[in-house]
């Protein structure tokens, strides 16, 4: 009820009032805009328009490719894809690895020693390789990118999860809240996650990161649908005509150039996040909006907030 | 009181071992051993004893936060071992509350105050979704936060340490408990607020008949407050006698150690007492009584044989072989 949103509300405020967060918040924001929006108002990404590698001009303001496509359009529809499938992974893999790290972490035993096992083995199987080799494997498409990244990137999540809710267990509150009745589920769910939300919000930014760019990387290997319109294809095939060879710099720096952006808005967030979780951090602005608040009637000090 | 009368709560002979060490050389962990005694409705027994010795290990057995190794758990006469053996169940729950020593660590920074004492009322059918409120603000005043509507909202992080400690006490107080179990519920508050804390318990005690089992170690306290104290030393009783009589006339030779140590205001157990070796390990212990080393009264039997608990007079027990020889 009440209680959930006032801390989500709390975490808000934060972030929109931390100036890195803020700028992040924008980037990634009118890439996620762009790629709901844009495809519908650009012309066929896939489609003959004009003479091969032509600069940029007026009636195409990126160029064209090798294929005589424009790579305005490319670049805008590339994002829908590339940022559809980067976001379900982060998603994916924040999802597994909390509920295989939760579990591990709070039952313990033998079912976190299965669990653990099956973690590590996911940890030291060479990432790189086994995502070449399923992913050549399986039908080219969104799907395999989705299903090779998650497999690949779900473990060290669960890892980190599982350590942090370990350390959250051995609390008092959690033995407070079984003394109260509490079942193991509700315990994990209301206790323990809730204390864990910027770790899970930061390691969902990173698990996007890493899907966005891991993408893009075995697509540019032309692991991917090479037929789709996404940032990885774009260097695919930037790569295929020969941009570099003929100058045609145009064909692959917009794409890059977006895949860079997202990833420093990204990253921003994922510092904010730090700054707000762990007041040491903190920026000077934070601190005095902190200390400026009023305390509650009979509150402890401020320094104490700051130590607690 | 009626001496047949079925006690509220009675240990008979509880231990608890942890597993401890490496995964091939597991080994056991004695933290209580053979532990009995009783508890009752309207009454306050304290449990003192040395850090380490298995204060907490009782109060967490009892919660049923770590499981018993061996001995029976009797409520109302019936045996919640055999009859819940993995967990407990709700009921066992509402009825034994616990407060816990570290204000600072029993509540949880992510939620309000509302939170900690709306979800055991909710939980045990003592309030309902639109009365959860009032009745959590009622439960705060009863503790003394007054005046409640100030506090309910709060986070525990902008509470000082005895506020926190009073929400702790008004959330065991929620389900409406017949047993509170306090693990040293004012050590780590300020010195001037302990008193006040300890009168709450003492009032909760007279206007809600419970019985509270009050772990310490801050003799004076358990003086105070207890009506019967159990001496406890590496896991093992050694004592137990009505307050008065265990401060005025001691039998087991590490009661009078620690009366003779402490002065009589304040005293603490955290004070260094003499001649101690440190606490004899619970890992592989020593046959005979875990005190035979720091005694200066032994006899010959103190290093091999166990000494059993015997009745001294009404309520004193005592578990030493001076008095076990004298008896006989
Ligand atoms: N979960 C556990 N695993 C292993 N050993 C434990 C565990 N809990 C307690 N112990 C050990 O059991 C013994 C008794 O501990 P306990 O916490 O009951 O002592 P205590 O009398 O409460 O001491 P203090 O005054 O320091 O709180 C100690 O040696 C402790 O290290
Ligand atoms: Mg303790």
């Amino acid at each position: 009820m009440s209680r959930g949103r006032s801390e989500g509300r709390r975490w808000l405020d934060a972030l929109l009032g931390n100036r890195k967060s803020m700028v992040g918040l924008a980037i990634v924001g009118a890439f996620v805009l762009m790629s709901l929006v844009g495809p519908s108002l650009v012309q066929d990404a896939s489609a003959f328009v004009a003479t091969p590698h032509q600069p940029p001009s007026a009636a195409h303001w990126f160029g064209t490719t090798g294929q005589g496509q424009d790579v305005f359009a490319q670049t805008v529809v590339g994002a829908r894809l590339t940022l559809a499938v980067g976001f379900t992974c982060g998603f994916l893999v924040i999802g597994i690895g909390s509920v295989i790290g939760a579990t591990a972490g709070y039952v313990g035993g033998r079912v976190d020693e299965g669990l653990s096992l099956l973690t590590n083995v996911f940890l030291v199987l060479p990432g790189l390789p086994l995502m070449v080799v399923v992913a050549a494997w399986l039908p080219a498409g969104p799907g395999t990118l989705l299903a090779v990244l998650t497999l690949t990137g779900w473990a060290w999540n669960a890892r980190v999860l599982r350590a942090q809710t370990l350390s959250l267990r051995g609390k008092d509150f959690v033995a407070a809240a079984q003394v109260s009745g509490d079942g193991p589920l509700r315990i994990v769910m209301a206790e323990i996650l809730p204390n864990m939300l910027s770790l899970m919000v930061s390691s969902f930014i990173g698990a996007t990161v890493y899907a966005i760019g891991a993408q893009v990387g075995l697509e540019f290997l032309g692991l991917g649908d090479i037929g789709a319109v996404t940032w990885g294809t774009n260097l695919y095939w930037a790569s295929n005509d020969s941009a570099l060879l003929t100058g045609a710099w145009w064909t692959f720096v917009p794409t890059g150039a977006c895949i860079a952006l997202v990833g420093f808005g990204l990253t921003l967030i994922n510092f904010a996040i730090d700054e707000i979780a762990n007041p040491a951090l903190q920026s000077e602005t934070i601190w005095r909006k902190q200390l400026s608040v009023t305390p509650p009637p009979g509150a402890a000090t401020p320094v104490e907030v700051g130590l607690a | 009181m009626n001496a047949a009368a079925t006690p509220l709560l009675e240990l008979r002979d509880v231990s608890t071992s942890f597993r401890v060490g490496g995964f091939f050389t597991p080994r056991l962990l004695k933290a209580t051993q053979e532990v009995s005694f009783t508890l009752d409705r309207g009454e306050i027994v304290g449990v003192v004893g040395e850090s380490g010795s298995g204060k907490s290990t009782i109060a967490r057995l009892i919660s049923r936060l770590v499981p018993t190794t061996g001995g029976a758990m009797l409520l109302d006469g019936d045996d919640v071992l055999v009859s819940e053996p993995r967990r407990a169940s709700l009921a066992y729950r509402r009825r034994v509350q616990m407060i816990f020593q570290d204000p600072f660590g029993s509540l949880n920074p992510v939620h309000t105050v509302a939170h900690h004492i709306e979800r055991p009322l909710l939980l045990h059918g003592k309030a309902t979704k639109e009365n959860a409120r009032s009745a959590a603000l009622e439960l705060l005043d009863d503790v003394g936060l007054r005046p409640a509507e100030d506090f309910i909202d709060q986070h525990p992080h902008s509470l000082s340490g005895g506020q926190r400690q009073r929400v702790a006490i008004a959330r065991a107080l929620a389900p409406e408990p017949d047993i509170i179990l306090a693990d040293e519920p004012t050590s780590m508050l300020d010195v001037s607020i302990r008193m006040d804390v300890l009168r709450l318990l003492d009032d909760l005690r007279h206007k809600r008949g419970l019985a509270i089992l009050f772990i310490t170690h801050d003799l004076a306290a358990a003086k105070h407050l207890a009506d019967r104290i159990v001496v406890m030393y590496a896991g093992r009783m050694m004592e137990e006698a009505p307050a008065d009589q265990l401060v005025k006339e001691p039998a087991h030779p590490y009661s009078q150690l620690l009366m003779a140590a402490v002065p009589r205001r304040g005293g603490s157990l955290h004070d260094p007492l003499p001649a101690d070796p440190g606490t004899p390990p619970l890992v592989d212990p020593r046959p005979g009584c875990p005190f035979a080393a720091r005694c200066r009264q032994t006899v010959a039997a103190c290093t091999t044989t166990t000494p059993p608990v015997i009745q001294l007079g009404p309520g004193h027990r005592v578990a030493c072989h001076l008095h076990t020889a004298r008896t006989q």
